[in-house]
Order: structure tokens, then sequence, then C-alpha cells
């Protein structure tokens, strides 16, 4: 292997496949002759076949000749001819530099020509990239999901902070590493939630899976009056009039029904029919005088809308009651922080009731984290969001990155679409998951984070094998790795398959000629 | 040994012998390496070579009523083209690498070419085996003293390079080796087919200082065996009438394909050279765009020249007023850059030499280069 140009961060290395293997994601050490202690660490990111003088000629004529003569050699001692076909060029970038024996960072440094050039085997690459963290870093290894050239990795928890992105086309395996974060996260004890928009995570060992208006109905006085209002925006939209009086009026019952409770003694409690209730007797008595027509129409349009998020059964209320759901999102949230995730299968939600679900889920961890930082306990989320661009406005996307890493959230985005996601989730991105992406506007948006160029992105992924991904980021000192990832635990059923008219299929026998053959068998007139 | 194909692999065998063995040379490690020669570049001619012997450089009277012949339709026949090629690899401190190249290209009545290829790979020729080396080579191509003189009273035999062979320096010496080879493939070639054509890249010039007349007598009588007549053109020839280059010779008759005979302006001339051409010589126009060229003409027995040529233009597509079989033929004898790298690269690994670095001159005649002058 011989460096053919080094241009920028771009080395281009001449090698013969039968001496050197230099497949994409392989890293070479270049070190220069003769002491050794200075050089560079190149990855491989492309490879092409070399062109020489005279190529085309010969293409040309082979070509030619191939379709009007027949060649035969009767004397040939031109031994090993066509190896030059054989020589491919490989692509690297600069990863490091060597100074001293040393690994650090490229500071622009290159090698002369007179260089020994050998791969990195895995054990060095993964001492250098991956080293012991020093203090204040905390040293919490999460359990492996990934070899590297034959070895397992184990990733420094605290390095996940805070915000990463899983991308990939469908079918690539986003998902996959989604569930071996969230299990490695789970048992390091780490509180996670996850926003489930297929079903994914429901069958993972100990999830709390939550499915709102089935086992989770949250209580309202416990959510508080802008989960309601959050819910009406997305059921049931009302005129401009309207809205603004029943934002005004509700936040004024919850007020007047605390103040009751706590006269009383009693556990603040509250409930839409408690509300419509309310609602209903809007305008009598004292307001007497304000029952003009608009106010009716008002006072009816918000009783419609009570009854009818009533009827999806989205609150707790008396009739829901005796199905003992799980009412309380921080006693949920207390056992996620004991290693059991939380997970929001919202499959079955409409997309605006998702959009409220998360945006309310989001309100309350933020309180939660406020209580975790003020009570020292420190036990800070991680929230999964799968296809966020489905249920979360790019404003809120934009605060969950940007508070959250304030208030000690950590985010996982999920997506197979990395263009939908706002930019600024790739520049403050801390950690990418990359998989095979094919769409050159993705890969042109995923290239924005501030690890590597697009180039490596282009090429890493396009090329990735199958179930390998590229990780680069804090968790691997901004190096580019390139890891094979491992199985699910085999305890794991697989799930969020897509039912499909075509899994009758996959029973024994049965095809459409089997089936036409017994309908044939059945009947009595042979059919013409 | 009658067997052209098995005389060629016997020669390379007895040059493979003589080469050094890499062992041999890895002793003198750090001495031995080998200059490039790049085909092309301007070399010095100090090599003290011979008269040219293909000028006719007397005054004689150009006789216009020459006749001029036009090509006519014939019957065509097989055809074969031989063409040979060299590329000069290296200069070592004892001798000279090479590598030769040669082609039989074979048109059928049918239209379908086979190419038979002939690839000798690297031959180190050391300066101290010069003597055997063209003895073995004389006797190959039928007069074993034909390069040495050999003392026959001497035990063994000694050999001393005769004068005028012209192979003191490696341009020359390297092109005795070319020569040798492309006559053992036309002598494979002229059997290859019957009643047809042997078309060789040259001239039939008969006592030339690379092919004894015997070879040539040889040839002809085996093609004549098998009924082909034997045509070779010069694609550059050096031959003046009267001063005016051969290929000037039909200008009075511009774009028109046609051929005029030579033999008997050279008898005329000088019977002398004109015994020295195995046939007879024209100048031929292939095509109406197309330059002229020296044709010279051995028939089988039995044909006259003008059937031989007629046959000839009948049996082979033209590129540009030149045979394509013979394009052919010479594309398959060539060496590309990509082929002469993968050869030195052989030779590393053959002889275990190293390549030494040129020393690059280009700073030296900035800004005017080095080679055009």
């Amino acid at each position: 292997m011989e460096i053919f140009t080094i241009k920028g961060e771009n080395v281009i290395l001449m090698y013969h496949p039968a001496d050197e293997v230099a497949d994409v994601g392989q890293q070479f050490a270049i070190l220069e002759r003769p002491q050794k202690t200075e050089g560079l660490i190149v990855q491989i990111i492309s490879n092409d076949s070399v062109e020489y003088p005279g190529l085309q000629q010969e293409i040309i004529q082979k070509i030619l000749e191939e379709r009007t003569a027949r060649a035969s050699i009767v004397i040939n001692r031109e031994e090993g001819m066509g190896q030059i076909r054989n020589i491919k060029l490989a692509l690297a970038k600069i990863r490091k530099r060597i100074h001293n024996g040393q690994w650090q960072r490229w500071d622009g440094w290159i090698p002369t020509r007179n260089v020994e050039i050998s791969p990195v085997d895995a054990d060095t690459l993964i001492r250098n990239i991956l080293p012991s963290p020093e203090p204040p870093t905390p040293n919490v290894p999460l359990r492996t999901f990934c070899r590297f050239g034959g070895r397992d990795i184990r990733f420094n928890g605290p390095r996940l902070n805070m915000v990463n992105v899983i991308t990939g086309v469908k079918g690539s395996g986003k998902s996959h590493i989604a569930k071996h974060l969230l299990l490695a996260l789970a048992e390091a004890e780490v509180p996670c939630i996850v926003f489930d928009i297929n079903g994914e995570y429901t069958a993972l060992p100990n999830i709390q899976v939550l499915r709102w208006g089935k086992n989770f109905i949250p209580d309202l006085a416990k959510v508080g009056y802008e989960m309601l209002i959050r819910v009406q925006q997305a059921v049931y939209p009302l005129k401009e009039a309207s809205e603004a009086t029943f934002q005004s009026r509700v936040k004024k019952e919850f007020e007047d029904r605390k103040k009751y409770c706590e006269s009383r003694n009693q556990h603040f409690s509250i409930d839409i029919n408690y509300l419509i209730n309310q609602f209903m007797s809007w305008g009598e008595g004292g307001e007497a005088s304000k029952t003009s027509k608009p106010y009716e129409y008002i006072r009816d349009a918000i009783l419609r809308m009570l009854e009818i998020i009533n009827e999806k059964n989205l609150f707790l209320n008396d009739y829901n009651r005796e199905r003992k759901p799980i009412t309380d999102f921080k006693m949920a949230f207390e056992k996620a922080a004991q290693g059991e995730p939380i997970v929001f299968d919202m499959r079955d939600l409409e997309l605006a009731l998702q959009s409220a679900l998360v945006k309310s889920i989001h309100d309350m961890i933020e309180e939660i984290c406020l209580e975790e930082a003020d009570s020292g306990k420190g036990r800070f989320p991680f929230i999964f969001y799968e296809e966020a661009h489905f249920y979360v406005k790019e404003e809120i996307i934009l605060n969950i990155i940007t508070r959250g890493r304030h208030i000690g959230i950590g985010s996982i985005f999920v997506t197979n679409t990395p263009q939908k996601l706002p930019d600024t989730v790739f520049r403050q991105l801390d950690n990418l998951f990359l998989l095979n992406l094919t769409h050159k506007d993705d890969i042109r948006h995923v290239s924005k984070n501030s690890f590597t160029d697009e180039d490596t992105i282009e090429s890493f992924a396009t090329r990735l094998p199958e179930r390998h991904a590229l990780i680069i980021g804090n968790v691997t000192d901004r190096y580019p790795l390139v890891v094979e990832v491992l199985p699910l635990p085999s305890d794991i059923q697989p799930t969020g398959r897509t039912k499909s008219t075509w899994d009758r299929f996959v029973q024994a026998n049965h095809s459409i000629e089997n089936e036409r053959l017994e309908q044939a068998n059945n009947d009595d007139e042979v059919p013409f | 040994m009658n067997d052209p194909f098995a005389q060629l692999v016997e020669l390379l065998n007895q040059l493979q012998k003589l080469a050094p063995r890499p062992e041999h040379i890895r002793e003198r490690e750090n001495r031995i390496i080998y200059r490039n020669l790049p085909e092309g570049q301007e070399m010095v001619n100090d090599a003290l070579e011979g008269l040219e012997e293909e000028v006719i450089d007397e005054e004689w009277e150009w006789q216009a009523e020459h006749e001029v012949r036009d090509f006519r339709a014939t019957s065509p026949g097989p055809i074969v083209a031989v063409d040979s090629g060299i590329i000069r690899l290296g200069e070592t401190q004892d001798g000279l690498i090479i590598a030769l190249r040669g082609c039989a290209a074979i048109l059928d009545q049918q239209g379908q070419m086979e190419l038979k290829l002939f690839r000798s790979g690297p031959i180190y020729l050391r300066n101290r085996d010069k003597p055997e080396i063209l003895f073995l080579m004389g006797q190959q191509l039928g007069k074993e003293d034909f390069f040495v003189e050999i003392d026959e009273e001497a035990n063994p035999p000694r050999k001393k390079l005769k004068p005028h062979v012209a192979a003191w320096d490696s341009h020359q010496y390297g092109d005795r080796f070319r020569n040798w080879f492309e006559r053992l493939i036309q002598l494979a070639s002229v059997s290859l087919v019957n009643n047809g054509i042997i078309l060789l890249d040259g001239a039939l010039t008969l006592r030339t200082r690379d092919t004894p007349q015997v070879f040539l007598e040889r040839l002809a009588q085996l093609a004549s065996d098998h009924g082909n007549a034997i045509i070779a053109i010069s694609k550059q020839s050096k031959l003046q009438v009267d001063g005016t280059p051969l290929t000037f010779l039909l200008d009075d008759y511009p774009g028109r394909v046609c051929y005029r005979p030579i033999s008997p302006l050279l008898r005329q001339q000088d019977p002398h050279r004109a015994e020295r051409v195995l046939g007879n010589i024209y100048v031929a126009r292939l095509s109406p765009i197309g330059p002229c060229f020296r044709i010279d003409v051995k028939p089988t027995r039995g044909q006259s020249d003008h059937e031989a040529l007629n046959q000839f233009f009948a049996s082979c597509f033209m590129r540009a007023g030149y045979p394509d079989i013979l394009v052919r033929a010479h594309v398959h004898s060539y060496f590309t850059p990509a082929d002469v790298l993968e050869l030195q690269a052989q030779i590393g690994n053959q002889y275990g030499l190293k390549p030494r670095g040129d020393v690059d001159l280009s700073t030296i005649f900035t800004p005017f280069g080095g080679r055009f002058k």
C-alpha cells in the first residue's frame, strides 16, 4: 500500500487487494520512517479502481476484438499480466494525528511519502478512541450492543448526553439500535420514556406500556388544566371567543375546586363531569345578565367539546376509575427510574392526540426534572422520539434540545426522515447512530453535524453492510466507528410487524394454486 | 528443429538460462538496478552503425510511361498478417532487458478473424553473452555465422561479433531480437493458410544486417508450397528514385487506387540492387484518400504479381488506405504504458532488479523542455 496523494484531509492510498484489504470503515496508521513515532490515522471511506494511461485504449480494443476475433495466446511468458487491473484506490480521511506515539486531534500535519502503512487493529483503535473517562465524568459502561473488529464495545453512558439521532432508511435497523440503547439505559436505571408510534417497543422486558385512554388515564387533578386545554385544541378546536372563554374559565374552575378541597381537607379532585356541570350552570344566577345569545353559543360549544373528550376516556372519571388505570405519570416515572422504561404505545391514537400527549408528558417531565434537581436525586430521563416530526412541532423539538440540555433531559430521535428534523438537532448533536441512507437530501442534512463531513456520511450511509452502523460523536470521541450491531437478547419477541394480506401465504402449503385446486376439487362441475 | 513455434520457445529458454539468477543479483545489492529506456525519447546515435542500404542515390531518368495499374476486383482468399513489437524495459550495468510481442492475424474467406498472440515476457540480455546469443539467433535464422565469426580452431569454438552487425547499442541490439521474433512468427504463419496472402510489415529486402537471405528464401519457398503469395508493406520507405522518395511516385495520379512497378526502374539503374529484393517492388495507393506505400510482392509459383496484388486487395479491408488486418496485428504487438509497468514489475520479481529513478532534467530546461528542438 502506498500513498498516492494527500490533499487537505483526503488521503488516497493505492494498493493491491491480494496484499491488503482496505474495506470502507477500516483504519490505517501511516507512520513516517524510520522512527515511526509521527504519523496519521486515516479511515477508508470509499474504494475506486485505478485509471492509468492507455486504459481506454485497452478496454476499447478488448471489446472490439471480442466482437470480431477469436484470440489465442500461443506463447505467453508475461507472468501476472493484468495485475494492474486489480489495483485499487482507497479514499481515506485523516482522523487523528500520531505525535510521539500518542493519538491526538489532527492539526493539519502530514507525513512525507517515506512511510509505512499498516492496518490499525481493533484493540488499538478502541484503546485510543474510547479511553476510560477522567473525572469529573463518571464511568458508567453500558451493556454492549455492538462489536468492532470482533471485540464487544461498551460505551460510557454519560457520553450519550444529550442529543442523539438514530437514522436510516426504513428497515435498516433503527428501532433495533434504539431498543438496545433503551435496554442498556434501563439496566443502568436511567429513566427512559419512549413515544412509540408503531408499537415496536411494547414487548421489551420490564416495560411499562402506557396506552392513553386504555390503561393510562391521567387524573386531571394531577396533570392540570394545561393538558385538558391541549386535548381540546387537538380534538375539538374552538373558535377564538369560545377558546378564550374556555381557557380563562377552566383555569378558574380548577382554582375554585382546589380551594374548596383544601377548605375541607380533601385531596384535590376534579374531572370532566365536574367541569360539564360547572359550564352548564354558567350564566345562571349572578351572571344571568350575560345570558345573551353569543354566550349561549359559547357555552354550548364548550359543553359539546367537554362531552366529546369525556367520551374518549382520556381523563379519569367515575366510570373509568373502576378499570383501575394508571393515573399518575410521576409514579410511572419512579418505576422507570428503577429500570422499567415507560413506553407510550401511540399506535391507536390519532395524530392530534399524539401531539397533545407528547406535549403534556413533556411538560410533566420538565416538572419532574426540576424536582429531581431540587431533591438532588438527579434521575434525569432519556426520551426516545420515534419519527418525532409526526407529532412534535419544530419549535417544540427545538425546546426539547435547547431547554432539555439545561434541565437534564436526554433525547434520542429515531427517524427515517432526518430532513424533517430541524437543522438545530444536527448542529447540537452529541451522537449520531447512522444506518443506511440513500436520499441525497437526508445525507446532506445529517452531514450538518459538527463531527464529520458530508463525504464520510455519504460514503458510509450508502455502503454500510447489513447489521452494521456508523456511530460518531461523544461516545466515540468524534471518531466515525463502523460497528456490527448485535442481535437483541433472544427472549425479546419481534414486534411492530405491519399487518399484511401476504401473511396468510406464510402458512404451510398455502398458495393461490393450492387454493384454486381445493376450490376446483370442491366444485361438482368442472369449470370451463 | 523445423517447427518455428518450437524454435521460438527454444531460444527463449536458452536466453532464460543465460540470464542472471535473482540470487546472483541480490549478492550485489545496491549496485545493480535498471534504468528506464523510455521509448520515443531522444537517443544519441553514437553506435557507429553501418551505411543504410536502401537509398538509391544515383541520378537516373524518370520514365513516366512505366505502367500504372488499377487494382482489379478478384476472388478473395485467406490472409495472414504478421507484426511484432519490442519494448526496451531498461538497461542494467551489464545488459539490456526487453520484451517482445508478436501477432499473426488470420482472416478467413468467411470473414472470421483469429489472432495468434506471442508474448516473450522480459528477456534479460547480458552483454557478455552477446556473441553466444547472436550465434543462436543466426542458427535459427538459417545461418549460424550470420552475426558472429566462429573460430573453429579454438576449443570450444570462439565466437566474435562481426563488424556491421550493429548490435553495439541497446536500441539496435534489441531490434535484432524483434526481427528474429517476427521472422519466426512469419515462418510459422506461411503455413497457416493455403492459396492466400501472407502480409508482412516491412520490405522483402535481401541481405540486410538482421536477416540472412537464406531465411527469406526459405520463407518464400514454404509460402509457395502452400500456394501463398507474400506481400510486404512498408509504411515508411527510405527508398528514393531520382531523389524522389518512393511514396511520392504516384503523385501524377492523385486520388487513384493503383500501383506502379518500381523494380524495372531499379534493374535499369542498378541490376545489383534490384536483385537484393525478394520479388518485385511496387508503389501503391490502397484508397483514394490514402497515402502511398512501398509494396514488395513475391507471388506463389505460377501466379503473377498482378494476380497476387489483386488478391491481396480483394482479401482485406482497408482502414484509411492501410490494410486493416495489419493494423490488428500491430495493435496486438503494441505495449501500452500499463503493460510496461506490469512487465517492469515482473522484472523485479523475476530478476530481483529495482528501478533507478530517472534524473529529472525538466528544471534545467525550463521553460523550454528538453525533448523537441
